[in-house]
């Protein structure tokens, strides 16, 4: 149950069971667990329009676990379920970018202009090659993540992209784990910008 | 020939990457925080320490993931409306305040407060008549 405190922008939420669960889990949270979180809000920053900082994603996404707009699933670990909240935020903040196109352009110029009304925007798709060739740059020097990454885009399993790269398993674990890294060290570093 | 579109290879790969994230272990979040730009080899060295303490080995990952932490910390507690008590959830009630980046556009609406156990009725009209006296009506 929601409400809005009267001239301010506050919601007050009252308590359920699982909003009970769930600010208890945050409150759980180790400092790794942090460290991760932040890592998560950085990477998926890089799923949004430019003018949103991970800070804003992290958040909105602890709003909305809290305010029961969106349910924890069980057996769901809270990071998770929490990063699956920031994924939703990203295709929310696009879907609000381009209602607003739709305000400014009527509809039927629209399916003139981009053969179908639910292609993505044009700036969409800019800010997400974007994104792609800055992943692409973090792992530049690691031929092998970046035979990964370009898999994992394509929605391959591991097993695929061991078998398209000629790759062992073992070679796809311990590039795994460089990733992770460097994925946690970017998490600290990367700019939002 | 299909047309290329960046937006889903984006989407599939930063699933994949939030997994990774996920699974990492302790040990590595915390290596990863010592190998923060800038670092010398023997900083880092420094930084991880290994030490044993009972059954459980533990990795000290310096200074960073602590600052990083409590950074985030911190953020999370900006979410609640009260934050000398942030998520005190045995109040009934919490108040919460979004990014407003993000809910820029949201329309606020006040609402009819309900009767129920976990009510923030009185709380709340106690609130709003405190703010309405601090503000001379």
């Amino acid at each position: 149950m929601e409400h809005f405190a009267e001239r301010s922008a506050r919601r007050i939420v009252t308590v359920d069971n699982t909003t009970v669960d769930i600010a208890r889990a945050i409150q759980r949270l180790s400092d790794a667990d942090l460290v991760r979180l932040k890592a998560l809000a950085r990477l998926w920053t890089r799923g949004l329009p430019p003018c949103v900082g991970w800070a804003d994603v992290l958040q909105e996404a602890i709003t909305r676990a809290l305010d029961g707009s969106r349910k924890w699933p069980p057996d769901v670990p809270i990071l998770a379920f929490l990063s699956g909240i920031m994924r939703s935020i990203c295709d929310d903040q696009w879907r609000r970018a381009r209602r607003e196109i739709e305000v400014l352009v009527r509809a039927e110029d629209l399916v003139d202009l981009c053969g179908s009304v639910i292609s993505p925007s044009p700036d969409r798709v800019v800010n997400a090659a974007q994104s792609l060739a800055a992943v692409d740059r973090l792992f530049a020097s690691d031929p092998l993540a970046l035979k990964i990454i370009a898999g994992l885009a394509e929605g391959l399993t591991p097993a695929e992209i061991c078998k398209l790269h000629g790759m062992s398993e073992r070679q796809y674990d311990t590039t795994r784990k460089r990733m992770r890294r460097a994925l946690l060290r970017c998490g600290l570093e990367w700019s939002t910008s | 020939m299909s047309c290329w579109e960046p937006h889903i290879d984006l989407m599939r790969l930063l699933e994949a990457l939030g997994r990774e994230i996920i699974a990492a272990t302790e040990l590595e979040v915390r290596q990863a925080c010592t190998e923060e730009k800038g670092r010398s080899i023997a900083a880092r060295r420094s930084a991880i320490a290994v030490i044993w303490r009972g059954p459980a080995l533990q990795v000290q990952g310096g200074s960073s993931a602590v600052r990083t932490a409590n950074e985030v910390r911190e953020l999370i507690e900006a979410v609640s409306g009260d934050p000398s008590d942030p998520f005190d959830v045995e109040k009934g009630y919490i108040e919460l305040r979004g990014s407003r980046h993000i809910q820029g556009q949201r329309v606020l609406q006040t609402a009819p407060l309900p009767d129920q156990p976990n009510s923030i009725s009185k709380p709340f009209r106690r609130a709003a008549l405190r703010a309405l006296i601090l503000r001379g009506f």
